[in-house]
């Protein structure tokens, strides 16, 4: 675990759906954004919610007698019960309306209890991979708005003479 | 731009999730080899050096819910390996690079997965792959994606982030030539530009 940057581990959940709201759920899903309501977390680098299909058996067919699951899962900065206290906070009604579908879920209204049953339903990852590790979700977003200035700033003064330049050097703007 | 191979929307970032079932003794040889991979730079190099991969996890699990204590939980009949991953680029793209790259890796990780055909050909682990991915077609379950950043690459996170730690040596420099004459600032600016160029 970090406590800035990605958080290694993420948080990964498998949540049993109940089989009676699989449409409604279904339906959610592909009406829910844009914009993302994980937009309101700004913590955020990535989310998903799948609905995932029945399970395949291991030789043919499928696992008709085990539930369907949601699968949510987070790649964000800090630590994940900080980040299931702010999904309940800043996307409380649409987490209530997507998990509510799911077995157990006990409302965003009792956070405490949200995160014990998404802990009790995660998922460990065992081997993981990430591309930048170190940097929030605020830097990466600074240095890639950064980036684009100083980009523009380079083929603007490309031609320009040191005189010039130095008038609008002072008028950079990233700094 | 129009969609991938796995008919993913056009975008920058994009997800894909895949479920396997596996053999119980191949589930006890990831959680061994696992605690030894998931902390060995060596193993992570190659994959990491492909660029295209924002955050990678596999996990497996073995019972509903997943952290459940046994005797409370429904067991599976055989164990699952869930494969997740936020990556930018071509969907077949990246399971044909980790196939003829890294191949020995693909082994070590899905060898013991049902129908697994193998790395090589890597035609057959491409198909096994996008045929599974629980996003796009022929599955295409109803799903929602968010990212942070959609307009970065994992390229361009990781340029744009040494391209800013660069900044105040930038500006420490720029400062003290500015005091020279814009001679000297405008060759601050040039320096600056060709150390960074990889990054722009």
């Amino acid at each position: 675990m970090r406590a800035r940057g990605i958080d290694r581990a993420g948080l990964a959940a498998l949540l049993p759906v109940r089989k009676d709201a699989e449409p409604a759920l279904e339906a959610l899903l592909k009406d829910l954004g844009p914009p993302s309501p994980f937009a309101r977390i700004e913590r955020t680098h990535f989310a998903r919610l799948l609905l995932m299909p029945p399970l395949p058996a291991a030789r043919d067919g499928n696992l008709e007698a085990v539930p369907r699951c949601l699968l949510f899962s987070a790649e964000f900065d800090g630590s994940a019960g900080g980040y299931v206290e702010s999904l309940c906070q800043l996307m409380g009604s649409e987490a209530d309306a997507i998990f509510g579908h799911c077995v157990g879920f006990p409302g965003v209204r009792r956070p405490a209890a949200v995160r014990s049953w998404l802990f009790t339903h995660r998922l460990h990852a065992g081997f993981s991979l990430h591309g930048h590790p170190g940097a929030t979700v605020a830097e990466v977003r600074e240095s890639l708005r950064s980036r684009e200035e100083l980009i523009e700033f380079a083929l603007a003064t490309r031609d320009a003479d040191p005189s010039t330049f130095a008038r609008v050097w002072a008028k950079r703007p990233w700094r | 731009m129009a969609p991938d191979r796995a008919g993913h929307p056009p975008s920058l970032s994009r997800p894909i999730t895949i479920i396997v079932p596996v053999a119980r003794w191949w589930a006890w040889w990831l959680r061994l080899t696992w605690q030894f991979a998931d902390r060995s730079r060596w193993i992570k190099a190659k994959l990491l050096g492909f660029e295209f991969i924002h955050v990678a996890h596999w996990s497996l699990v073995d019972r509903l819910p997943a952290a459940a204590p046994r005797d409370e939980a429904l067991a599976l009949p055989t164990p699952y390996l869930l494969f997740q991953t936020n990556y930018n680029g071509d969907a077949a793209n990246y399971v044909e690079t980790f196939a003829l790259e890294a191949a020995w890796r693909i082994d070590g990780i899905w060898r013991g997965a049902y129908d697994f055909p193998g790395p090589r050909p890597s035609s057959r682990f491409v198909a096994f792959v996008l045929e599974r991915a629980l996003e796009g077609p022929p599955q295409s379950n109803a799903y929602h994606y968010y990212a942070g950043y959609p307009s970065g690459t994992v390229r361009t996170v990781k340029a744009a982030l040494k391209l800013r730690a660069g900044l105040p040596e930038l500006e420490r420099q720029a400062a003290e030539a500015a005091r020279l004459g814009p001679y000297a600032l405008a060759d601050v600016w040039g320096a600056f530009l060709a150390d960074q160029q990889r990054n722009l």
